[in-house]
């Protein structure tokens, strides 16, 4: 179906290097500091359950809801995954983001993972290149000093 | 078994497009019709509840003004109630919560009301710097309020072959039925049909949803009284009698935050199979429908639930639906009154006093509140043992 908006300019998505003064994640709270210390370290993982296995996102849930244990590891995961769906935001709501509008916020589900989904602005994408079901895969942007936030883009099909 | 409870009263206060006018005096008025059209005085009210939320975050929240609570309507009109309920989410559990006290015997007249305020500025502005919660991975990416809805139902649209012009043909539906509610801001303020047209070429929010998705932010009040089966026949000559009820909690799976279109239209599924069997009546016995519409697509997602629609039809159903839909015209209708709307159109459908909207020979009248998570549901009907 088609979109009946203005067209995006392909800077418009240059979000990565252009969003001054993000939200930061608090990185404090011991619920999702082990993943921000490994996004740090470029890392993409999810909290599993240490007794029952069970994995889930975002790990801002304090007990495990398959067995109600509190133990948990953060395990790397395989960024790589597709498009869910996707919304043009035009609308100014974050302070931030007011002179990206308009921007896109996507969010991809992970192939290792079904059911996992993460949010993202798809940096460097044009709107023409979004589709449902495209590939993605992570990487990491600095949004601030030592705070760094996973991010997709869209992988090129047939360039590997 | 037979229904416990039922509505004998409704009322509003005029709606406002801002803080015109104190929205504690806009409550006050809107409690007061709804008692007289009871056929009662203040004094009879024994019971009390509301869901004071704000729309969005207030610098500083003062009762009677920026929200009104249980407190000062309970001053304002001077009540001495046995019973009351601040506690809840949405209207819709405000409801169902003074429907269990009278059931229970808790009071005898319960007032459930509801009051938005709308004050100056841009709606819904947020300044974060920090996010908290899941919320680390929402504002941080620029996703606010309409963002996670727009994705889902972008979703759904593809995969069902959805149309904007579907949802058009519902957004234009509910602005020309609201021109025909008394109460509607529209009617009252700019009385004119919308066009395909003017829809299509509608200024973006978060695409697939544009302004006309979204509901019109109002200052103003609404009201309804509850009172037991059998004290509503000595009051009333047609009470909308509480059938049954069901509510909603947040569902998400195993994996997390509900952002999908399936996890919306499950939430809504697992709420309408608990109406359903409550009540023993089932989706093809409804003769009109009030599903809430804070965006237009909410409702493409509870036709889904409610099993109104076949299974991913949704959108398909609410172009084209198949018993009367959103007869109040909703708060795309009428201005965003966080469902005390709907509440009031489906217990006059089978109260038979809905006027110019009155659906001929409507005996079992749907109405839910809320998204498809944290929402309510209720079917009236104007007999107590359908």
């Amino acid at each position: 179906m088609s979109y009946l908006g203005p067209d995006l300019r392909d800077d418009d998505f240059d979000v990565a290097a252009g969003v001054v003064g993000r939200p930061i994640p608090d990185t404090r709270d011991p619920l999702t500091a082990r993943f921000w210390e490994a996004a740090n370290r470029e890392q993409l993982t999810l909290r599993r359950c240490s007794d029952c296995g069970t994995v889930s996102h975002p790990p801002v849930f304090g007990v495990c809801i398959e067995c109600q244990s509190d133990e948990f590891v953060f395990v790397p995961v395989s960024g790589a995954g597709r498009v869910y769906s996707y919304a043009v935001i035009h609308d100014q709501r974050i302070a931030a983001f007011d002179q990206y509008v308009p921007y896109v916020v996507a969010s991809i589900e992970l192939d290792e993972v079904p059911g996992i989904f993460f949010q993202t602005n798809l940096p460097g994408a044009s709107l023409n290149d979004i589709r449902f079901d495209a590939r993605v895969d992570v990487f990491f942007e600095e949004i601030a000093p030592d705070v760094r936030i996973p991010q997709w883009r869209l992988v090129q099909e047939g360039l590997r | 078994m037979s229904a416990r409870a039922a509505v004998i009263g409704i009322g509003f206060s005029k709606l406002y497009r801002r803080a015109e006018v104190p929205l504690g005096k806009l409550a006050v008025d809107a409690a007061l019709a709804a008692i007289a059209d009871a056929g009662l005085r203040p004094g009879d009210i024994d019971g009390v509840a509301t869901a004071p939320v704000h729309p969005a975050a207030l610098p500083q929240a003062v009762d009677g003004v920026s929200f009104v609570g249980v407190d000062f309507m309970i001053k304002a009109l001077k009540l001495d109630p046995a019973w009351n309920d601040e506690g809840t989410f949405l209207v819709m559990q405000s409801f169902e919560s003074a429907v269990h006290a009278v059931a229970a015997g808790t009071c005898t007249h319960a007032l459930v009301f509801r009051a938005l305020h709308n004050p100056s500025g841009r709606y819904g502005r947020m300044d974060i710097r920090t996010a908290y919660g899941p919320d680390q991975w929402y504002s941080t990416y620029g996703s606010s309020g309409s963002t996670a809805i727009a994705q889902s139902f972008h979703r759904y649209m593809h995969d069902f072959g959805g149309t904007k012009e579907m949802l058009g043909e519902f957004v234009l539906r509910n602005r020309r039925v609201g021109l025909k509610n008394p109460i509607s801001w529209w009617r009252n303020n700019r009385p004119g049909e919308l066009t395909m047209d003017e829809y299509l070429n509608d200024r973006i929010v978060s695409y697939p949803l544009g302004v006309l998705d979204c509901d019109l932010p109002i200052q103003g009040a609404g009201a309804v009284v509850i009172t037991s089966a059998e004290r509503a026949r000595d009051l009333v000559a047609a009470p909308a009698y509480v059938t049954a009820m069901s509510y909603s909690p947040e569902f998400f799976s195993w994996v997390g935050y509900p952002d999908t279109w399936e996890s919306n239209v499950e939430a809504g599924r697992r709420m309408g199979d608990h109406l359903w069997l409550n009540s023993g009546v089932g989706p093809a016995d409804i003769d009109v429908a009030n599903l809430y519409d804070g965006f237009s697509c909410n409702v493409a997602f509870m036709a889904d639930s409610m099993r109104l629609s076949e299974p991913g039809q949704g959108l398909q159903w609410i172009a084209h639906p198949s018993i009367p839909l959103n007869t109040s015209g909703g708060n795309l209708g009428n201005g965003r009154l966080h469902g005390v709307i709907h509440l009031a159109d489906g217990a006059e459908q089978v109260m038979g006093r809905a006027g110019e909207r009155q659906v001929d020979g409507a005996r079992l009248s749907l109405v839910t509140v809320g998204g498809t998570h944290h929402a309510g549901a209720v079917i009236f009907s104007d007999d107590p043992d359908i």
